[in-house]
């Protein structure tokens, strides 16, 4: 028997996924339960295994495409296939002396006609297209060589259309001064020059999200640099105790702290833009995403519910996430339902200001950058003081200027005076 | 048991040199691979050697012998015109010659390794090679089993002295006074209508109801007269009883409508069929699926059951033809190369080279009836050509089945002069998806048998200019 394996749902609102790679090759036998693809969907990149036993029999898709829910990716020849094979050879089986001309039509292949010249059907298999699929534009449905084209054009083109209305969609959040890292470079060479690198897996995600991110939103960013002297010494003495429960305290949950009553009180900034239905869906889950870079690009794990958790517990669940998503094991829940994004590149040691790409639908994402100790002045004085730099994305369809101004703004007061989140504590 | 046997390793090894696998193995060796073809006879197989060639030779001699029968009617007098038979085979096995060199200089041409013997699985990477008392392993990466088929055997008439397959009635020396055919296949009509120009006594006898079953009897009937013309006795619907086999002749008894009857010839030249070469081969040993009958499973690459073995021509389901060998041959090659070939034709002509040439490709009348298809019908006859009558060949017609709806071409039976050429001209039109439209507003070349292909494509949408 054939067993022909389809796309299966692997997880919310999976409408499609990208053949990232393929764990098993044509011929292969293998067992149930044998990995047979990594599929990269919107959100992550997940291993899917073979239900049956069997030899591959044919791979329908080819490393980078994209597939759809539901649809064959790959098929099997099971145990039993070979017997539907036996049953099928006598009647085709004729002795030369009886062959008439209604056996000769009963060949293979005969079953439903597609309309196409024997070049065209060269070329659908050298691209892989299934021509039973394609809509013929010519007289009685023939499918011309255009056709075929624009059939695997338009897989491509459908790709792009889904991210402009994506609803959870994680892996966009960056700024530019992130550092790429090129996925399996592979060695097709081009010349000395230059090394061609195939856009697939996440990068690809990441690519088509930045496109749409930036083609839909009209995108300004504010810069300002604070003085989070007070923050220093606080989160010192804070860490100290946080480490006796086991947990490494970093600026990062501070910020999630700060940003919270922030967008408590300014709720477009923790909104989307729902371009179908033209409204703007305010929301009241403050569900913070941590841009967190891993070996195959961005990724953004979410802190659910940061509004009802204590620094300690932000403080760890970030460590746990950010560890999750650099191994690989993050799940689809937990970098799903983000609502704001905070992006740190301080780490880097580069930047003091960046533009962040805001993470596509949400309607503002914040960096943070590197504490620098500078010389600032104070009651006309020049002191050392520790200087922090902030940089804040808007979608200026969302809300304006001043709004983000006094957003952010509030986001400043809590960070130079700590002591005020005192107030928001829960 | 050789001691210390070789083993040698190919990257593709092809079981067979005929159409299909010599057509594989120069494919593959031209994308790349280094292939090694094992050949237990000749080169070209039954097709060049003991076949379609051979067959053809004899065909055409009986027909230009029968031409100058009647060349008078032209204003051409032959005196007397006699038969060399010597002669006349030895100009048959010079073709044969001829062409198996030349597939032999294109096999080393294309560096492909032929080795003779007969090959055997030892398991799914390693064939032994058996040639007298040399025995040879070789290590395959891919291998393509094209071994063909051969005449069956009906039970109690084995062949042997004067009992002939279509092999050995190719090489007698001398033209038979007396054959008789069991079988009015496409076989036996051809052999014995050749024979029958050449001069010998046949008879044929066929257990079903009419010869050339499965053929539109409108083509049959022209060959029936022809025979007929030419004194052949066609005894349908018998049953044989009994074959006494020689010493000097060759004893018949059969039932004819419940009556014993007897008849006696020189040689009796079965033709029931042939069956695949894959007894011999030791397949059980890779488990590869093979049916009852022996033909080997396949999938629409021609991959067997075994992932790296493939089969190809008479050995697989479909009709026994060189020409569907040869395309397999082609697509496994490909495959094997890494490239996404399949078994993708939408049709295969069948030609049978009787008197007149019967051809047909796609669909039947009836089978288009039959499939659902609204159906209508162009047919021109040979008599209203000019060519046809210049040729002095004035029997025979084309009809066109053609797809109401869509006007597609779906099929034609061809009978007369040249069917087996006219024939490729429709096989292209169904291949390329044309309408009836495509046939008729192609320029056919004036004065010629292809006319005959346009003016039935004007008779389906019945503005046939040579009609009223």
């Amino acid at each position: 028997m054939i067993y022909e394996f389809k796309l299966p749902d692997v997880g919310e609102g999976i409408a499609e996924g990208e053949i990232v790679k393929w764990l098993v090759s044509p011929k292969e036998r293998i067992d149930e339960d044998h990995p047979i693809a990594e599929i990269q969907t919107d959100k992550a990149l997940i291993e899917i295994t073979s239900p049956v036993a069997g030899t591959v029999r044919d791979i329908h898709y080819q490393e980078g495409e994209i597939a759809k829910v539901g649809s064959v990716i790959i098929s099997f020849n099971t145990v039993e296939l070979n017997k539907s094979l036996v049953q099928e050879a006598p009647k085709n089986t004729q002795v030369k002396e009886k062959i008439t001309a209604t056996e000769i039509n009963q060949v293979p292949n005969r079953k439903k006609r597609v309309i196409a010249t024997p070049t065209v059907r060269r070329i659908a298999r050298e691209l892989d297209v299934n021509l039973l699929l394609v809509e013929g534009s010519g007289k009685n449905g023939r499918v011309l060589e255009e056709d075929v084209r624009s059939f695997i054009n338009k897989k491509g083109k459908k790709q792009g259309a889904k991210s402009d209305h994506g609803v959870h969609l994680q892996s966009a959040a960056t700024v530019e001064t992130t550092i790429d890292k090129p996925i399996a470079p592979t060695t097709k060479k081009v010349n000395s020059q230059e090394k061609r690198v195939p856009l697939k897996g996440l990068r690809r995600s990441i690519a088509n999200k930045m496109t749409t991110s930036t083609t839909v939103a009209a995108q300004s960013t504010i810069l300002e640099e604070i003085d989070v002297t007070q923050l220093v010494s606080l989160r010192k003495q804070m860490a100290e105790k946080a480490k006796e429960k086991g947990v490494h305290l970093t600026y990062l949950p501070f910020i999630v702290k700060a940003v919270v009553p922030a967008l408590k009180k300014f709720d477009y900034l923790n909104s989307s833009l729902d371009d179908q239905s033209e409204e703007i869906v305010l929301k009241y889950d403050y569900n913070i995403g941590i841009a967190t870079d891993t070996e195959n690009g961005l990724l953004v794990p979410v802190v659910k519910n940061a509004d009802q958790k204590s620094l300690v517990d932000i403080a760890s669940e970030i460590s746990g996430l950010v560890e999750k998503a650099r191994s690989q094991k993050i799940t689809m829940e937990e970098i799903s339902g983000g609502t704001f994004t905070i992006t740190n590149i301080g780490a880097t040691g580069v930047g003091i200001f960046g533009t962040p790409v805001i993470n596509h639908p949400e309607a503002a994402i914040l960096a943070i950058h590197r504490i620098q100790k500078k010389p600032v002045v104070v009651n006309d004085q020049i002191v050392i003081r520790d200087m922090l730099g902030l940089s804040l994305s808007f979608d200026h369809r969302i809300l304006d200027g001043a709004m983000a101004s006094y957003f952010l703004k509030q986001i400043i007061q809590y960070l130079e005076q700590p002591n005020l989140l005192f107030m928001e504590m829960v | 048991m050789v001691v210390g046997e070789l083993v040698r390793d190919v990257e593709v090894l092809v079981i067979g040199g005929g159409p299909g696998g010599y057509t594989a193995a120069i494919r593959a060796a031209q994308l790349g691979k280094k292939v090694t073809l094992i050949e237990k006879e000749e080169i070209g197989g039954v097709c060049l050697n003991q076949g379609c060639i051979p067959s053809k030779a004899l065909i055409t001699a009986g027909k230009k012998f029968n031409f100058l029968q009647q060349a008078d009617e032209m204003g051409i007098e032959v005196k007397q015109s006699t038969i060399n038979f010597t002669k006349m085979q030895n100009w048959k096995n010079n073709i044969v010659k001829r062409l198996t060199s030349g597939v032999n200089g294109l096999l080393s041409g294309n560096k492909v390794e032929v080795l003779k013997g007969e090959a055997f699985f030892i398991n799914n990477n390693e064939v032994r090679v058996e040639n007298g008392y040399e025995s040879d392993r070789i290590r395959f990466q891919d291998c393509i089993i094209a071994t063909g088929s051969r005449p069956v055997e009906i039970p109690g008439i084995p062949f042997g002295n004067k009992v002939l397959s279509s092999k050995e009635v190719l090489n007698l020396k001398e033209v038979p006074k007396e054959l008789i055919i069991l079988g009015g296949g496409y076989i036996g009509i051809e052999l014995g209508q050749a024979y029958a120009l050449l001069g010998a006594k046949v008879t044929i006898l066929e257990e079903k109801e009419t010869i050339l079953n499965g053929f539109n009897k409108r083509a049959v009937n022209l060959v029936k007269q022809n025979l007929h013309r030419k004194s052949v006795d066609l005894l349908t619907s018998i049953k044989i009883n009994e074959v006494t086999n020689g010493p000097e002749k060759v004893h018949l008894s059969y039932l004819e409508n419940n009556e014993v009857k007897e008849l006696s010839g020189d040689y009796l030249l079965v033709t029931a069929g042939r069956r695949p070469n894959t007894d011999e081969l030791s397949l059980d040993i890779l488990q590869m699926i093979v049916d009852d009958r022996g033909y080997i499973a396949v999938d629409h690459q021609c991959m067997t059951s075994v992932k790296n073995i493939y089969a190809i021509g008479d050995i697989i389901s479909g009709p026994a033809l060189a020409h569907k060998a040869a395309y397999e041959g082609k697509v496994v090659a490909e495959v094997i190369a890494g490239k996404p070939s399949a078994v993708d034709y939408q049709t295969i002509p069948l030609v049978v080279f009787s008197d007149p040439e019967i051809a047909s490709v796609g669909l039947t009348e009836n089978d288009a009836i039959k499939e659902g298809h609204s159906i209508k019908v162009g047919r021109f006859s040979y008599g209203a050509n000019g060519r046809a009558l210049t040729l002095n060949e004035t029997e025979g017609s084309i009809t066109l089945v053609v797809e109401k709806s869509t006007e597609l071409v779906l099929g034609a039976q061809i009978v007369g002069e040249e069917a087996s050429e006219l024939i490729s001209e429709i096989t292209l039109a169904i291949e390329m998806g044309a309408t009836i439209y495509d046939l008729i507003d192609t320029i056919h070349a004036h004065p010629t048998l292809s006319e005959i292909v346009l003016e039935a494509s004007e008779a389906a949408i019945e503005q046939a200019i040579h009609v009223l």
